[in-house]
């Protein structure tokens, strides 16, 4: 079970504090690193399986 | 009252896939989700976690989470706030047993008087720590159906939408988890 930590009446933060910390390039940044890259998709499997299989059934 | 903001017309809900499917073909058009929910993800984070730079590190990659996994994102008619929830969800999880920050209950007095005169009948100062005592008691996942419910003030349509149950089940486990905590709190001296 987890520890559970109860705080009341602590800093409340308004909108326009909790917006300044907005930074959408950061999430892109992170989204360039993280992005599924085209080799590992079930596509790229998919296309190059049924090429394989094409070329030993025709050749 | 009800978090009202969830609730969106058929014509805001439209807009917003137009959003969602532009986001899927070009990154950059994730823009406006990320400012229209921002604040909200922050706040549900921030109530739940106490080091104020993990929620924002936590936030941000929610955000991060959503755009790498738009493309599987499947637009049923309800907001979208309802899957960053969910992704914020799981990453406040994975936050807590990489221990990142402490799960946290953030509440003020105003909630905790609300609480107490819609559960239990005395509203004394004695009974407000037997509250606060007993909410560390439940488990995980029944303190957040408390937290959605009471402390948000969700209805049971979101709260089965973010936890991924039908609004029927958010209910009746609403009620199971109220009665644990009316157990729990009768319980202690």
């Amino acid at each position: 079970m987890h520890k559970i930590k109860i705080i009341v009446d602590g800093i409340e933060l308004s909108k326009n504090e909790i917006n300044e910390k907005q930074n959408f390039r950061k999430v892109l940044k992170e989204y360039q690193k993280n992005k599924p890259v085209i080799f590992k998709t079930v596509l790229f499997y998919g296309i190059i399986g049924l090429s394989s299989l094409l070329f030993f059934v025709l050749f | 009252m009800l978090n009202s903001a969830y609730h969106m017309s058929a014509a805001l809900l439209e807009e917003e896939r137009i959003q969602i499917e532009n986001a899927k073909k070009n990154p950059e058009k994730f823009g406006p989700l990320y400012r229209k929910y921002y604040e909200a993800i922050f706040r549900y984070v921030y109530k739940r976690m106490d080091d104020l730079d993990t929620v924002e590190d936590v936030t941000s990659m929610v955000f991060v989470k959503a755009l790498t996994n738009i493309h599987k994102f499947e637009f049923r008619g309800i907001p979208f706030s309802s899957w960053l929830f969910r992704i914020a969800k799981s990453e406040l999880n994975q936050a807590f047993r990489d221990k990142k920050g402490e799960r946290t209950v953030r509440l003020d007095k105003v909630i905790i008087g609300h609480v107490m005169d819609e559960l239990f009948e005395d509203d004394s100062e004695k009974n407000r720590s037997k509250l606060l005592k007993a909410l560390t008691r439940l488990k995980c996942d029944q303190l957040e159906l408390v937290e959605m419910r009471f402390f948000e003030k969700r209805s049971f349509r979101e709260i089965g939408e973010v936890l991924g149950m039908t609004e029927n089940n958010a209910k009746v486990k609403t009620f199971r988890v109220i009665n644990k905590l009316k157990q729990i709190f009768n319980k202690l001296e």
